[in-house]
């Protein structure tokens, strides 16, 4: 008990908590979150780390320099050549992930089938990801984004960082447009070590400008995955009756009879998912969609399960 | 309304104002710019993909729309022109590409009314001109049958379908209008005989040409109106019916439409009464015409008369025949477009004195004895003779007594009347004889008294009889000695034109009469009370039999039952009221409508003579002699076909000739038509597709060919629309699918009947179902695949 008696800190960390529950815990407590590089961490962990270490597999030997771990020379390579050098190992390191979370206007839809919005579907799928990753020890940071990078919370092992990275991904309330590839490409200036980077949004936006900042991230060596998260009705366009739909991101409205039109929007639709997984794919990223009708102890699992099956990718030339 | 769309085809309506309704149509559009802006808002994330999906398919929704407004438009438009009642009349051209055989069945009016002229044409000749035209159109392998509505004759006149057209033609050229009312029912009825008949392939098509007049084909009895639909519902199930309306517009006419003697029996020197009755059929100005009497082809007398439309005048002019013997008298009314009701005859024999044949049963010492005595006395009392049964005076009445015996042997031929007093009993030829002379036009006056076999009356004179009887004889009804009187007269207010000689006459005896015995009679329902006892009792009883008139008295015309003849001053003139009365209807099988037989009894040794008709032509007795029910010979002539005045000649035993006259029957008269809506509704019902034009004499002929209604077949338009709109409205693609599979079934069962339409919509429909199910199956593969994707 922490003795904290603020109804609003109260209300937050149950809603906090609420972001989790214990089926889709125990759905992923037999997976793991596997990266598909080599990343750099803080460290040491069971992820392969760009950098050599000193662990238990040798990789190479390197002269040695003033300051180095004696404890780590290589005493027989200095009895055959008289030259001190040290011998360094594959380091097995930690990873940071960075959660980037649309919370853009367009991701406030829910339809009348779907039973949440697509941004709290976003917000429980981080959380559970963030929890999962935790748990092997490395690091989650969150960033939101909406127009441009908005709220940034630094990565952290530490477990009561779920609460933080959950509380953030609450507080932030659904406005404005996406902005997806400027943010993306900020982010990859900002991101100075290579990262796991999951992106959840609806990539309701400039798919050029969208795939651009991804193609950053990528270039700069990061992990990234797109978890794109749509509505039931998006996708099934299940509209009957004449209809004005109103833009929310700023789009124009549009009279439609749903019935006429309907056929239309659909391949409109699956057109603009295809493309968005031919881009991801040549860019060797991960995607997946994420019904917000479909429970995440479906869709996670798959996800994760297809990340073990896949060997490492090699970053795109 | 006929709007006619050039040489192909005629756009007709049966209720054309309905048409208004059309403006129905542009309901779709006034909504839709009324409520184009009123949509559900709805939020939606995906805007961008609807907004590329309209653009790209913009002129597709476009047309799309326009297509479901124009179907939406056209079922209202269908609806509006259905109710309008609308046939389409198809020219030769069309009917050209019609390779269908016809069986043309011609049903034309010739009764009285289609002989109105218009314009120096009958309507007879129109409708005759319409059929003419009708079979010069028609194609090789067509076939007629003729039937014509008239009154006698059969109305079937080519019965066997026949194939060569100058036949057909010439037999409608020997057609005349004749003078007579209709059978209408049984000529339909004929055709429908006819029409169920087979005559090969080919489809029948029923064209009646008449004037419609409304008196016929609406008659006021609802058994013959319905016995009317039904018929004409039949044929028109059975076939294609057509009606050719030749009447067109309502003509005014007037028409004389009785001419009677109010004299009962003419005496030559005494004057006669004529009464003859004009009417104005019409709803249009008062007409005035000129109205002639004629006595035996001399004009008497000429008036001028204005006749009020709807209304009838009654012209009476008295005249004195100098002689005796057959005389004729006609009215003519000055001419209107329906000449032939314009004039009427009246055959009336002239006779010199009445014979009265006075039948007794009694003989004694003094005259009053006699049954007759008072009666005799009654008839002319100031008459002597030393021949006591054979009396001629100067009276105009001239009684002759025999016994009841003498009976059997008498000419019945010469007495216009025969008085009956206290017969005992007739044997049954005597009855046989008596029913002959009253059927003829006799008057029969019976009084009853002491000797009457009462049971013997009721079997041979009663209903189980000869039915001459005006009632049955029951009890009889006789004085007490407390009251001296059995009853005395109640003329219940001199009601009965038999009192009407007394009525206003304080003291005429009627009331004061005793009557001391009478016989209770029960009257048949064919009779009439002309006076009854103050018990109730018929006193006088009254009934036609035939031509003629039967008078039964319950009590006796002598003074044995009664102080009547003797006390009181009522016996002479309600005597001569009997007997007045009885002859009134005396010659009234002199006169006859037009088809009407004329019918006289001749006796065995009558074999030759001639019945001349009014045109000239002449009928040989022998040709029209037949026997009647009793085993009488009679003369029976059903060839009246003429109005005018027929002459009947017999040569043997005695040379005589004998007039009647024919009238047209004045129902014809009434020109006033059936209009086309009525017909429908009044014999055909709503739904009918039986359309009607007038064919005006100084147009181009338009009516070759009749037309097709369209009200059935639009219907089934307008269902299949509605399934368009709705399939339509749902899914554009399924909804084109079933429009065409409407047009498909429309087309092929246009041009090759129902079967063909029907299984060209089946093929659409699985041509559509097979492409729809292929489809299916691709859009599946289409989502597996998206779904491995996702």
């Amino acid at each position: 008990m922490t003795g904290d008696l603020n109804p609003a800190t109260q209300v937050a960390r149950t809603s906090a908590t609420s972001l989790l529950d214990s089926n889709l815990q125990s759905r992923l407590a037999g997976l793991s979150f596997q990266t598909r590089r080599p990343l750099e961490g803080p460290v040491t962990g069971r992820h392969r780390s760009r950098q050599r270490g000193f662990s238990a597999e040798f990789a190479e030997h390197r002269e040695y320099v003033p300051g180095d771990d004696v404890r780590y020379v290589d005493w027989k390579a200095y009895g055959r050549s008289d030259r001190y050098y040290l011998k360094e190992f594959e380091d097995e390191t930690n990873f940071t992930c960075w959660l980037v979370l649309d919370t853009s206007e367009s991701m406030s839809y829910r339809s009348g089938t779907a039973t949440e919005s697509k941004l709290d579907h976003a917000r429980r799928a981080a959380a559970a990801l963030a929890w999962l990753i935790l748990r092997g020890a490395d690091a989650v940071g969150l960033v939101t984004i909406a127009g441009k990078l908005g709220r940034l919370v630094p990565p952290s092992t530490q477990p009561s960082h779920l609460n933080q990275l959950n509380r953030a991904m609450l507080d932030a309330t659904p406005a404005g447009p996406s902005g997806l590839g400027a943010a993306f490409r900020d982010l990859a200036t900002r991101l100075t070590r290579p990262a796991v980077v999951i992106c959840f949004s609806d990539l309701f936006d400039d798919l050029n400008e969208t795939a651009a900042g991804l193609e950053q991230l990528a270039w700069r060596g990061h992990d990234v995955a797109v978890l794109q998260v749509i509505d039931p009705a998006e996708e099934d366009f299940p509209f009957e009756e004449p209809t004005r739909f109103l833009g929310m991101e700023g789009e124009a409205d549009q009279v439609v009879e749903p019935r006429a039109l309907a056929e239309a929007y659909r391949v409109e639709f699956r057109r603009f998912l295809d493309d968005i997984s031919s881009r991801c794919r040549s860019m060797r990223m991960d995607h997946a969609l994420l019904r917000s009708d479909v429970p995440l102890a479906t869709s996670l699992p798959r996800f994760l399960e297809a990340r073990l099956r896949h060997p490492a990718r090699r970053a795109a030339p | 309304m006929t709007i006619d769309t050039g040489s192909l085809l005629a756009l007709g309506f049966g209720s054309p104002w309905l048409l208004l309704g059309a403006a129905l149509a542009a309901i779709p559009a006034i909504l839709h710019l009324l409520f184009r802006h009123e949509h559900r808002a709805e939020p939606f994330a995906a805007n961008r993909f609807l907004a590329e999906a309209t653009r790209k398919h913009s002129r597709r929704l476009r047309f799309q729309h326009w297509v479901l407004l124009i179907v939406r438009t056209t079922i209202l438009l269908l609806v509006a022109i259905a109710l309008a009642r609308p046939f389409l009349d198809i020219s030769d051209a069309d009917i050209s590409n019609d390779r269908t055989n016809v069986h043309h069945l011609f049903i034309l009016d010739a009764t009285l009314s289609m002989r109105h002229s218009d314009r120096g044409q009958r309507r007879f000749d129109r409708g005759r001109t319409i059929l003419q035209r009708t079979v010069e159109a028609s194609h090789d392998g067509d076939t007629f049958r003729l039937l014509v509505i008239r009154g006698a004759g059969p109305p079937v006149v080519i019965a066997q379908a026949a194939g060569r057209r100058p036949d057909v033609l010439a037999e409608l050229d020997r057609l005349e209008p004749t003078w007579e009312t209709g059978r209408e029912v049984e000529t339909l009825q004929a055709a429908l005989a006819l029409l169920n008949t087979p005559t090969g392939s080919g489809r029948d098509r029923v064209s009646l040409v008449t004037d419609l007049q409304r008196s016929t084909w609406t008659p006021v009895d609802p058994g013959l109106r319905d016995r009317l639909r039904r018929a004409l519902s039949s044929i028109r199930e059975r076939s294609e019916l057509v009606i050719y309306d030749v009447g067109g517009p309502a003509a005014s006419n007037a028409a004389v439409v009785g001419l009677a003697s109010e004299t009962p029996v003419a005496i030559a020197g005494e004057p006669v009464t004529l009464r003859a009755t004009v009417s104005h059929f019409g709803t249009g100005d008062p007409l005035q015409r000129q109205v002639e009497w004629h006595v035996d082809d001399r004009l008497v007398s000429r008036r001028g008369l204005v006749l009020v439309a709807g209304g009838t005048t009654t012209l009476d002019w008295t005249h004195r025949f100098a002689r005796a013997g057959e005389h004729h008298i006609e009215v003519r009314l000055s001419g209107d477009g329906l000449p032939d009701d314009d004039h009427r005859h009246l055959a009336l024999p002239v006779r010199d004195r009445l014979q009265v044949l006075l039948v007794g049963n009694r003989t004694g010492s003094r005259p009053d004895d006699a049954s007759t005595f008072y009666v005799d006395a009654a008839l002319d009392p100031g008459g002597l003779s030393s021949e006591p049964n054979s009396r001629a005076h100067s009276s105009r009445i001239v009684t002759t007594s025999i016994h009841g015996r003498r009976l059997v042997d008498t000419d019945l031929e010469r007495p216009d009347c025969v008085v009956l007093c206290d017969v005992p009993r007739l044997d049954r030829l005597e009855v046989s004889r008596l029913a002959r002379f009253v059927a003829g036009g006799g008057g029969l006056v019976i009084g009853l008294g002491s000797s009457i076999d009462t049971e013997a009356w009721n079997r041979l004179l009663g209903e189980q009889g000869a039915n001459l009887l005006p009632g049955r004889l029951g009890n009889l009804v006789a004085a007490d000695g407390s009251t001296q009187a059995a009853a005395v007269f109640d003329p219940a207010g001199y009601a009965h034109p038999l009192l009407s000689v007394f009525r206003g006459l304080d003291d005429n005896g009627l009331a004061t009469t005793v009557t001391l015995k009478y016989l209770r009679a029960q009257p048949h329902q064919a009779s009439r009370v002309a006076l009854a006892f103050d018990s109730g009792d018929p006193a006088i009883l009254c009934r036609r039999f035939g031509h003629g008139h039967v008078v039964l008295v319950t009590t006796s015309l002598d003074a044995r039952w009664t102080t009547w003849p003797v006390l009181s001053t009522s016996f002479p003139p309600m005597v001569h009221e009997l007997v007045r009365f009885a002859t009134s209807s005396r010659w009234a099988a002199r006169n006859h409508l037009v088809g009407q037989p004329i019918t006289r009894p001749v006796g065995s040794s009558t074999t030759t003579g001639i019945l001349l008709a009014p045109d000239g032509s002449q009928l040989p007795i022998q040709d029209l002699l037949s026997k009647n029910s009793a085993g009488g010979r009679r003369v029976l002539s059903n060839q009246t076909l003429m109005p005018g005045i027929y002459r009947l000649s017999l040569e043997r035993p005695s040379a005589t000739t004998e007039s009647y006259g024919i009238n047209v029957d004045t129902s014809e008269s009434d020109l006033a038509a059936t209009g086309g809506p009525t017909l429908r509704t009044g014999l055909l019902g709503i739904d009918s597709p039986i359309y009607t034009r007038w064919h005006n004499a100084d147009a181009p002929v338009l009516f070759d060919q009749p037309g097709r209604p369209l009200g059935r077949i639009l219907l089934g338009v307008l269902l299949g629309l509605l399934l368009v709109e709705a399939t339509m409205a749902w899914r554009f693609l399924p909804g084109v699918t079933t429009l065409g599979m409407l047009l498909a079934t429309v087309i092929a069962g246009w041009w090759a009947g129902a079967m063909a339409g029907a299984a060209a919509g089946l093929a659409v429909a699985a041509a559509t179902a097979l492409w729809t199910r292929r489809n299916r199956y691709g859009r599946h593969r289409w989502w597996s695949t998206a779904g491995d994707t996702a």
